[in-house]
């Protein structure tokens, strides 16, 4: 009778222990998907404040397109900030759309002053500009790219069997993957500011 | 007669069409080990070393002489630095092609992330191209538009001339030493100090405790386990070795390249064309 109460007492510590590494487990998962989700944040902020910069720089060139200049800033102040706890398919689609849309607003007055003063592209500022984006693109692209390679990695781990039960029991929610928007690499690329 | 020959015919048309399928074939296969370097996911075989030639440009003693070259700058500094000459991206962009190779391949130091991947395509039917792209610690000291000008300045006047080598060293003589400032080899070897007096300390006190458990076996008498236990704690020691030769970083099948050591890359650097 002792002896199988030990048995069934050892088991269950077997089983705790296990839970509590299987939930460490996935916890670090998800702590890596975050601090990656945070990257890929300050890599659109960048974007955003070089823009932001190079419209104060045209904007001081000359008058300014007064509907551009108000669409712009709209489309800066509806920039949404996505809690690293809300990470679903949905808000990331949602993120995506609202700062391409603002990158368009940005890119599109751009286009307007350099129509309107084709001069600026010949200066070193705006290649050195041009450069800029340039990087910010590729920052963008990179830490999307590891993004969802972490999300990837956690959404697994959750979803299979026995981790799936932890994440069950302890509540955690598979995170939403970055889709390759149609059109929104071409709009706030060099390419469209030319 | 006629329809023995309308036979031959028949084979002879068979014959005719295998040949031309045969040759059809063998001129794909050539298309594609020409186009081998532009097929989707191609990437190239990470090496010990640090020069890849993928299109012969280098004469042996100038891949040889650039070679030594990046491979002290490794040993004095730890930063790695990579140079890859191809004709074709496996599809990509060159951007892309070079943070893929850096990530993958981990050039650099994982933690300080100190690579940096320069990629050219000479022209040829198309422009050329190439790519300065440094690991996420090195962005600092190579900052996008510092990487656009050296390509602008040094690197394609010389392409443009068709000298390869000579662009590509004045390139590394401004980088090599623009890096050499941010991470010293002292400094990487005291980070990397700590962590292998760690695991000296771990694998000693795992052999403290094979000694003690086969003293202790001794002094109970069992013969027969003290050369088994031997055993474990010699093999304890080769591994040891091991780890010297390992944390020592230079000492390569070649007596030179260490292997790359899990850098990462964030998206810096610049790209032209010509």
């Amino acid at each position: 009778m002792k002896k199988s109460l030990w048995i069934i007492l050892g088991i269950v510590a077997v089983i705790v222990v296990w839970a509590i590494m299987a939930n460490n487990g996935i916890a670090k998962k998800q702590e890596n998907a975050t601090s990656k989700w945070a990257d890929v944040q300050a890599d659109y902020q960048r974007r955003k404040d070089l823009v932001e910069q190079a419209i104060n720089v045209v904007k001081g060139a000359g008058n300014y397109e007064r509907g551009t200049l108000e669409a712009v800033i709209k489309a800066r102040n509806n920039a949404p900030q996505l809690n690293a706890d809300d990470l679903s398919e949905e808000n990331i689609a949602k993120f995506q759309a609202a700062y391409d849309k603002m990158s368009q607003e940005m890119a599109r007055a751009i286009n307007i002053t350099v129509e309107r003063y084709p001069e600026i592209t010949a200066t070193e500022s705006y290649k050195e500009f041009q450069q800029q984006i340039e990087g910010c693109e590729n920052r963008i692209n990179i830490s999307r790219k590891k993004f969802n390679e972490a999300v990837r990695e956690y959404n697994t781990t959750i979803r299979l069997f026995p981790k799936n039960i932890i994440a069950a029991i302890f509540g955690y929610k598979s995170m939403g993957y970055f889709q390759a928007s149609e059109g929104a690499d071409e709009a706030p690329s060099t390419e469209g500011l030319l | 007669m006629r329809n023995r020959h309308s036979i031959i015919g028949r084979w002879r048309r068979a014959l005719q069409s295998k040949i031309v399928f045969g040759l059809l074939l063998s001129f794909f296969a050539t298309v594609q080990a020409q186009n081998d370097y532009n097929t989707t996911g191609w990437l190239p075989e990470k090496g010990n070393h640090l020069v890849y030639d993928f299109c012969s440009i280098f004469s042996d003693e100038q891949r040889e002489a650039m070679e030594a070259k990046l491979l002290a700058f490794n040993d004095s500094t730890s930063n790695q630095i990579v140079v890859i000459v191809t004709p074709g991206f496996g599809g990509r962009d060159i951007s892309s092609f070079a943070f893929e190779v850096g990530d993958l391949w981990g050039v650099g130091h994982k933690g300080i992330d100190n690579g940096v991947v320069i990629v050219v395509k000479p022209k040829d039917k198309t422009d050329g191209q190439v790519e300065i792209a440094p690991g996420k610690g090195l962005e600092g000291v190579l900052p996008d538009i510092f990487c656009k000008r050296i390509i602008e300045r040094e690197m394609i006047p010389h392409f443009r001339d068709n000298d390869y080598y000579e662009g590509i060293s004045a390139a590394l003589d401004i980088i090599l030493p623009a890096c050499a400032g941010e991470y010293s080899f002292s400094q990487y070897k005291k980070d990397n100090n700590i962590s292998s007096l760690i695991t000296l300390l771990i694998v000693l006190g795992i052999i403290g405790l094979v000694i003690w458990l086969v003293i202790k076996i001794d002094k109970n008498g069992h013969n027969g386990n003290i050369g088994g236990s031997g055993g474990t704690f010699y093999g304890g020691n080769t591994r040891m070795g091991n780890w010297g030769g390992w944390s020592g970083g230079s000492t390569g099948s070649f007596g030179g390249f260490g292997g790359f050591g899990g850098g990462s890359f964030g998206g810096g650097g610049a790209s032209g064309r010509w």
